[in-house]
């Protein structure tokens, strides 16, 4: 496997520029006759497909949803960042890549981390001339907040629905483009392998949800915005639909799969309720800043209603702990320390997994009415779900597998060691080292589909397109013959299992657990190791119970979820694999061999200062280990610290 | 299927798309049903003088039978806004059929009135009304004759001149316990398909927006109440032999 | 707590559909989606098919559920979409009648899933403000109102469910495509081809065999995010002005 990152040279500030001049161009001419393949349409691929389509090329957008618009992107909550300065605070490009490397606990690539600061700029003033409403101040003026674990206020958001209205400004671009008949775009159709002809990613296999109909798809390039594989702890923030298919079947292919282990764990989610619990349910960051995290000191009030708790026997752990920052700490440190009181006995639900997110003092200080206009629709969700009013007595939070750092490896122009396989958001590895800060997720998706890919696509089309090939290659067809094979197994095991049949939903749950146990907010060699060996054990029981009802010639949303689970199934592995590997705390991954005697992260950088980026080598067999070293020229590695 | 509408469509067909848009169609409706509240305010306004007498009565409806060529202008100007108001309602309901061709097991109304449930009901009521209202009234072809006595014929004999007593009409009809149930019913119908008419209609236009929704959502049944009350007034005083007691 | 349930099944677009009753043990902790998986797992188990529904994120913003609860979209709930709505609101023996969307235009797919692509179509008829990736100009030179810009949100935070439609008596789109339309032309940058999008996307509604709106407001009662049925009033104004502008 070759990994040329193809950062350019010369100082940081200048690299972009520098690209942008060196990368090829495509004859304006000639870009109709060049098709390219976006698969999935968050916010990252639908602003690729309009993109790419005004300028010219011929896009075939794919998303599994039944529209293009309820792609995940969708229920961010919190905001977008974006160095604009507008609040005159000290805020610059330099500033908000520092924060972003620093948050990232350094294991992203400086120079990818500046573009993205660079051209967050751009993003705001396009999505408000596609009419996304953003909060405004009374002068009419764009209104800013602070966000988790930075001290300027860079955030751009729009209520607790940012992630929707910058989805819908892009599914909008996507519509003209597909009103122009320049995209044309393929719902309930999901992608099941990448098809590679020699050595270039050529093309995808899909599955039409609805007639089932099996079908390659040839192109000149191939992009993947299919998002994070969360799914694989069962239980996340993530849609129910999420998965790593795609990305974990470019990795079949050939790709490399960066840093699998760093998932981000968001600190302020709805507890679980109980077993049948489905997906957890996020409350965003921002209400972290109005909102003050604590526990019972003593283990005797546990059992009391917090308003009967005295200030003086409450642990306000955070702002304790990390005076600075207070409850402001990024997100790994922010999950950490509620793991940390909750594993030491103070958790304060049935469950003993929950703390306390109290707005007394707020509402007391700003008003009631101040705190509605802010949260009020949080606050409702969170009354739906609960049935307890925050207004009155503190919410409840835990930790909650919330984003994947880690992806497949691209190179500073968002390609793959795969040439022509983009990947683009979150499911390439890039901008967000081992930990993404809160409100960035939405400015890398946009950053990558309408100010990066657009240039860098261009540049492989002009120097590596190897000329036009067709569904007639081989290649297609093998790749079409094993998606059908998978597919009639995962039917076939049911009609086998007999009354030893579980519904798919059971191997998930239970993958979820191991995962959550040995490979979630701490990890230990034991622990990954005892997980490395029950993965394949509840792989092979999959294979031989999970029940799968139906045909494979309609809609069949179990056979879908099947496919899934089979994934995950072995992506799981793989991420144990790179957790043991990273021998290390750093971000989202937390070893607890490598801990101060606070219980804080150490990292090693003499050792880890690097991508991991793994190779297959075929199911149950270590996949083979590349190195990426990153070199940080701009930002001093020093210990992260929020004190 | 990348577009539903045809981008160049051909400019006379551009126009018929144009107004036979759905919201052209209620354009139509509120429009037709307007200038149909205004008629019905002013006929209300004309009948009530049967509260004045004999005289006052049969003097108005001397004059209104005198505008000559100008009361046919009216009558044609009436239909026509008639035949719209119906002939939108007819395509639209066609339409609303059609867009839900499977019934529900039950859906709950949680904001709905019963007369905007049933506005197509009420209209084809008043319809079938304002056709015997006519024959009635204005053709004498039904309900003229009582006790042998045609009194759609009959004469009023004045001192300057002999002219048609239509308020002895008038009352003779509503003595008759059938008719004034028939006029009854249908004013309740009337009252009812403007309560919720009338609202719609300053929805429809954009004017019942924000601050102005609630003066028009109370508008609604007020003219609805006004009218079928003003209406209702007059065979009820007749049966209860107020106005045209012998 | 002890539910029964009765649930429209139908296995193809061309096939009849029946209802079928079930009975399922419920937590009231459990949100409604939560007790339709509890339910699908016993089939499952029992070797049976599952009840197929559309749903994804479960946080009541994708807007991808969609079903009839007792003759409520969405559910009895104010503001809450199916995946938010929890057993809670139900008691110990309640029967719950569970129905796709009906509506010539979202053709049933399979069991409680609908086809609603036209939704999509119509957004592609106008939808958007014309501008390309890179011709915006700094966000702050055209400044906006608080207030329009927050009215302007208030249209924009439509989810595309459809229970609009579905609760609309006529099966009519109206709210749908005037709160996006509310939302574009109450916005500076949406103005410039306001009078071409209402048209394009009205035709295109009728194109798609909606209903009309005879003002009735239950779409707006019905709608997850409570959207004002001002926006079809204003949809209605904006449409009577933009008259017969050219394309």
């Amino acid at each position: 496997m070759k990994l040329d990152a193809k950062i350019p040279s010369g100082p940081v500030q200048d690299k972009w520029d520098k690209a942008r001049f060196e990368l090829k161009l495509v004859n304006p001419a000639n870009k109709r006759h060049h098709k390219v393949i976006i698969v999935g349409s968050g916010l990252a691929g639908a602003s690729a497909a309009a993109t790419l389509a005004e300028l010219g090329y011929d896009v075939e957008c794919f998303c599994f949803q039944d529209s293009p618009r309820r792609a995940h992107s969708i229920a961010a909550q919190g905001g977008i960042n974006a160095a604009k300065n507008y609040q005159n605070d000290g805020d610059s490009v330099y500033r908000l890549f520092y924060d972003t490397v620093k948050g990232g606990d350094y294991r992203s690539r400086e120079a990818n981390v500046y573009r993205l600061a660079q051209v967050s700029v751009n993003i705001i003033d396009q999505c408000v001339a596609q009419g996304v409403p953003f909060a405004r101040e009374y002068g009419g003026v764009l209104a800013n907040r602070s966000f988790g674990g930075a001290q300027v206020s860079r955030t751009f958001y729009a209520r607790g629905q940012t992630g929707q209205q910058l989805l819908l400004g892009a599914y909008s671009a996507l519509n003209r483009q597909i009103a122009h008949g320049k995209v044309k775009m393929h719902p309930r159709t999901e992608m099941l392998d990448l098809v590679v002809v020699d050595g270039h990613a050529r093309g995808i296999i899909t599955r039409d949800l609805i007639t089932g109909e099996i079908r390659p798809w040839a192109a000149d390039a191939v992009l993947l915005a299919t998002g994070g594989y969360g799914n694989v702890f069962y239980l996340s923030t993530n849609a129910k639909n999420c998965n790593v298919t795609a990305t974990y079947r470019a990795y079949k292919r050939g790709a490399g799969f960066a840093n699998p282990c760093f998932t981000q764990i968001h600190p302020t989610c709805i507890p679980v309720s109980g077993d049948y619990q489905s997906k957890l349910t996020l409350m965003s960051e921002s209400l972290r800043n109005d909102g003050r995290v604590w526990v019972p000191r003593n283990k005797a009030d546990l059992n009391k209603a917090p308003k009967d708790i005295p200030p003086e026997d409450r642990y306000y752990y955070l702002e304790e702990r990390y005076p600075s920052f207070g409850n402001l700490v990024p997100r790994d440190v922010a999950s950490r320390a509620a793991k940390k009181v909750c594993d030491d006995g103070f958790g304060v639900s049935k469950t003993g997994e929950a703390v306390y997110l109290d707005f007394a003092t707020a509402i007391e200080r700003d008003g009631k009415p101040a705190i509605e206009d802010r949260y009020g629709n949080l606050f409702e969700m969170y009354e739906r779900i609960s049935g307890e009013n925050p207004y009155k007595t503190p919410m409840r939070i835990y930790p909650a597998v919330h984003y994947t750092m880690g992806g497949l490896w691209v190179d500073y122009n968002l390609m793959s060691n795969v040439p022509g396989l983009h990947v683009l958001g979150e499911a390439n590895f890039s901008d967000h080292g081992a930990n993404r800060l809160g409100a960035s997720a939405l400015m890398q998706g946009l950053a990558d589909g309408y100010f990066v890919i657009p240039y860098t696509l261009g540049n492989y089309i002009a120097t590596e397109y190897t000329g036009e090939v067709s569904t007639k290659h081989p290649a297609f067809a093998r790749a079409e013959a094993e998606v059908r094979e998978r597919q009639r197994k995962l039917l076939e095991i049911g009609s086998k299992s007999g009354s030893s049949r579980k519904s798919v939903d059971y191997f998930h749950r239970k993958l979820g657990k191991i995962m959550w146990e040995y490979c979630g907010m701490a990890r230990n060699a034991a622990g990954l190791q005892k997980a490395l060996t029950q993965i394949p054990e509840l792989r092979e029981q999959f294979w031989k119970q999970a029940y799968v009802p139906g045909g494979a010639d309609e809609l069949n949303p179990w056979l879908e979820k099947a496919g899934r689970v089979a994934d995950f199934l072995e992506f799981s592995e793989l991420m144990c694999h790179d957790a043991l590997y990273r021998d290390e705390s750093c971000g989202g991954h937390f070893r607890e061999e490598h801990q101060t005697e606070e219980g804080e992260a150490v990292r090693r950088d003499d050792e880890f200062a690097h991508g991991a980026i793994w190779e297959y080598a075929g199911v149950g067999t270590p996949p083979t280990l590349h190195k990426e070293p990153l070199e940080f020229e701009n930002v001093k590695l020093t210990t992260r610290s929020y004190k | 299927m990348s577009s539903a509408t045809p981008t160049s469509a051909p400019p006379f067909d551009r126009l018929v798309k144009a107004l036979t848009s759905t919201i052209s169609l209620k354009i139509v409706m509120a429009l037709t049903g307007l200038a149909g509240v205004g008629f019905i305010l002013f006929h209300m306004a004309g009948n009530l003088q049967v509260f004045l007498g004999r005289d006052a009565y049969n003097d108005y409806a001397e004059f209104m039978q005198g505008l000559g060529a100008l009361k046919w202008v009216a009558r044609g100007g009436l239909l026509t806004v008639l035949g719209l108001h119906v002939g939108a309602a007819v395509v639209l309901i066609q339409r609303n059929q059609r867009a839900r061709p499977e019934r529900y097991a039950g859906l709950e109304q949680k904001r709905t009135s019963l007369a905007a449930m049933y506005m197509a009901e009420l209209g084809m009521v008043l319809l079938a009304f304002i056709v015997y209202h006519i024959a009635h009234f204005t053709m004498g072809v039904v309900s003229i004759e009582f006790g042998g006595v045609d009194y759609y014929a009959l004469q009023q004999v004045t001192e300057e001149s002999t002219r048609r007593d239509l308020y002895a009409h008038f009352i003779v009809s509503f003595q008759q316990p059938g008719i004034a149930i028939t006029y009854i019913v249908a004013n309740i119908a009337l009252a009812a398909h403007l309560a919720h008419g009338v609202t719609s209609t300053f929805k429809t236009a954009g004017i019942a927006v924000g601050r102005w929704k609630l003066p028009f959502e109370v508008a609604g049944p007020a003219i609805g109440v006004i009218v079928g009350l003003g209406n209702i007034s007059m065979p009820l005083a007749i049966w209860a032999g107020f106005i045209g007691g012998h | 707590m002890d539910i029964k349930l009765k649930i429209w099944r139908q296995s193809g677009p061309k096939q009849a559909g029946f209802y079928e009753d079930h009975r399922v043990v419920a937590d009231p902790h459990m949100s409604f989606l939560e007790m339709l998986d509890v339910l699908n797992e016993q089939l499952l188990e029992a070797g049976k098919d599952a009840v197929a529904f559309d749903h994804d994120c479960r946080e009541g913003i994708c807007g991808a559920c969609s079903m009839v609860i007792n003759g409520n979209p969405h559910g009895p709930r104010a503001g809450t979409t199916a995946c938010q709505l929890h057993m809670r609101e139900y008691h110990d023996g309640d029967e719950i009648v569970i129905e796709p969307w009906r509506a010539a235009a979202f053709p049933i797919i399979k069991d409680l899933v609908v086809d609603r692509s036209a939704f999509d179509r119509i957004q592609h008829a106008g939808g958007y403000v014309s501008v390309g990736t890179g011709s915006a100009p700094d966000a702050n030179t055209i400044p906006i109102g608080k207030r329009e810009s927050d009215e302007a949100f208030d249209y924009a935070a439509c989810i595309g469910c459809g229970a609009c439609v579905a609760a609309c008596p006529n099966a009519s789109a109206m709210l749908f495509v005037s709160s996006k339309v509310a939302h574009l032309s109450l916005l500076p940058q949406g103005k410039v081809e306001r009078k071409v999008r209402v048209r394009k996307m009205v035709a295109a509604m009728d194109a798609e065999g909606f209903g009309g709106c005879t003002n009735h407001g239950e779409c707006s009662a019905a709608c997850p995010k409570s959207i004002s049925v001002d926006a079809i009033a204003l949809l209605n104004r904006e449409y009577m002005f933009a008259g017969l502008a050219r394309d």
